[in-house]
């Protein structure tokens, strides 16, 4: 764990950049440095930063298939159970077997799609590490710029790669200005 | 007598406005002509006969094992059309009375309806303003069919309607919670929801609101509750007094079968005579029709009146094609007339009519 002379826990070391070209310029010097737990801030999205970043596909939609998954199995459990084993009634003469399968479907698409839906939204909050009160970055005066005219990079300590004096190396040779470290808490 | 326009209107309040049996074979009549002709012409009206009559079923149906399973007969023949029926099962399973107002929207909560079609040899479409010239008018008691394969319960939610063993088509009227998809869903319409609480509040009474006067019932949770001890003590205490939001329909006297059976199962005592008695009883409207048109009993025993009523040429069920396998049946109404009668051509023709016009 890296600490500041003052004893704070290191976030990141980060540079400001005067545009978004030269942001996007100095993302493609961190993604060839191989570095992965890094990230780049904006006023706006720039064109081209996820490529420039190397950031791969998002596997949100695999827990969304888990989701879609786990919801129609729940409805065959609920369904089949009771009107197979549990509880048999006679409604319209529809009959005890796998054959009455198609008066389950609606409830089979709706808990697919219900738990679908959760899913999505639960993983996509867990993998943004959301919801969170608050951001280390805020620990930068000037990165209050972000939302005006200021264009930021990050590269956090968390990195396997992250030593002190190589990453400020790295940020000092793609152009970053006003590098430093960005305390945690 | 003078007729004169006065240039006002005023609503009547009907429970059939429907003209024509649109070519389904719901009332199949013919002359005695035709009737000798041919005796099975219930079981081949025009528009049926290409369809074959038991369709193949891709299921294999739960059993109703029951011993005893109930069924009806209504025979046109008899029937008088004169409503006896529909005020005895009205009296028999406290069914509301819901005002001119609500029958006027639909809300009629009778479990019996009479039907009344008209019938001419000229095709008529209610709907293009065509109407029939000097219809003969037929009429049908119709009420919960009791259909085996019941269109009804496959739409609930909540299973608040399913089958008995005994073959009856049975509400759960706690379960129920008013989606009103059973009575959308139902071929036969009999199906009957309670809109406002008809039986604990004041019902078809105008009550001055400032400049307007709206009935009572749009008013309900602000009504009193509560119904007189005089309507009280008419309420026939074997069956549950429904409120809002809950289905209804005719339950074949279900209270009358339970009964019987507990009867017959107290005199068996430890012997197996649990069998009710044939035809030792039967339901309101049977009890009330003065000509014996509805016969009502146990269709699984081949002795019992029901099932000797079945077994006539005449015995026709509605909508056989649908496979909705009913265990109400009809029994075809044959007319005589006299050909010297100005009107003898409209008479027996109500299962003639083929289609809806084009």
């Amino acid at each position: 764990m890296m600490r500041t002379p003052a004893g704070h826990k290191v976030y990141a070391m980060a540079a400001e950049y005067p545009s978004a070209a030269a942001l996007y310029e100095a993302a493609k010097h961190v993604r060839d440095a191989g570095f992965r737990r890094w990230d780049v801030y904006s006023p706006f999205p720039i064109h081209g930063m996820d490529e420039a970043m190397g950031l791969g596909k998002s596997w949100l939609s695999g827990w969304v298939l888990f989701g879609g998954v786990s919801g129609l199995l729940t409805a065959a459990l609920v369904e089949f159970g009771p009107s197979w084993f549990l509880y048999r009634l006679n409604v319209h003469g529809k009959p005890w077997n796998f054959w009455t399968v198609p008066a389950f479907f609606p409830i089979m698409f709706e808990l697919t799609v219900l738990f679908g839906a959760f899913a999505s939204f639960f993983a996509m909050l867990g993998m943004n590490g959301l919801p969170r009160w608050y951001h280390p970055m805020f620990n930068w005066e000037r990165f209050s710029r972000v939302t005006n005219d200021g264009f930021f990079l990050a590269i956090e300590a968390r990195d396997p790669r992250f030593t002190e004096s190589g990453v400020r190396e790295l940020l000092e040779k793609s152009g970053g200005q006003h590098i430093t470290i960005v305390h945690e808490d | 007598m003078k007729v004169t326009k006065v240039g006002r209107a005023y609503p009547l309040s009907i429970t059939q406005e429907h003209f024509s049996i649109e070519g389904r074979g719901l009332v199949r009549e013919a002359t005695l002509e035709r009737y000798r002709a041919d005796n099975d012409f219930a079981k081949k009206i025009p528009g049926e006969e290409e369809r074959p009559h038991q369709l193949p079923s891709i299921y294999t149906h739960p059993p109703l094992d029951a011993p005893q399973q109930w069924g009806m007969t209504v025979d046109l023949n008899v029937c008088t059309g004169c409503s006896a029926c529909v005020i005895a099962c009205q009296s028999e399973n406290n069914i509301p009375i819901v005002g001119k107002l609500q029958v006027a929207h639909g809300r009629a909560m009778h479990w019996i309806r009479i039907d009344r079609y008209y019938a001419s040899r000229k095709p008529f479409d209610q709907d293009r303003g065509d109407w029939p010239e000097d219809p003969e008018i037929v009429h049908e008691p119709m009420m919960c069919q009791h259909c085996e394969n019941a269109p009804c319960e496959t739409v609930c939610p909540v299973n608040a309607t399913v089958h008995s063993e005994d073959g009856l088509n049975v509400m759960a009227y706690n379960r129920c919670i008013g989606t009103r998809y059973c009575s959308n869903n139902c071929p036969f319409k009999v199906r009957r929801f309670n809109y406002f609480d008809y039986n604990q509040r004041p019902v078809g009474k105008k009550k001055i609101a400032g400049a307007l006067s709206i009935y009572e019932e749009y008013f309900a949770p602000l009504t009193t509750k509560g119904a007189p001890d005089i309507i009280k003590m008419q309420k026939n205490p074997n069956v549950t007094v429904r409120m809002r939001g809950v289905m209804e329909k005719c339950t074949f006297c279900v209270q009358r079968i339970e009964e019987a059976k507990i009867a017959a199962h107290a005199r068996a005592g430890a012997s197996a005579e649990t069998l009710i008695p044939r035809d030792s009883f039967t339901t309101a409207c049977a009890q009330a029709c003065p000509t014996e048109a509805i016969v009502f009993g146990d269709i699984k025993d081949p002795e019992s009146r029901v099932s000797k009523m079945k077994k006539q040429d005449r015995n026709y069920r509605l909508l056989e094609y649908l496979n909705v396998n009913t265990r109400t049946s009809y029994l075809a109404r044959i007319r005589n007339p006299n050909p010297k009668m100005p009107d003898a051509a409209n008479i027996g023709v109500a299962s003639l009519e083929e289609k809806v016009p084009e």
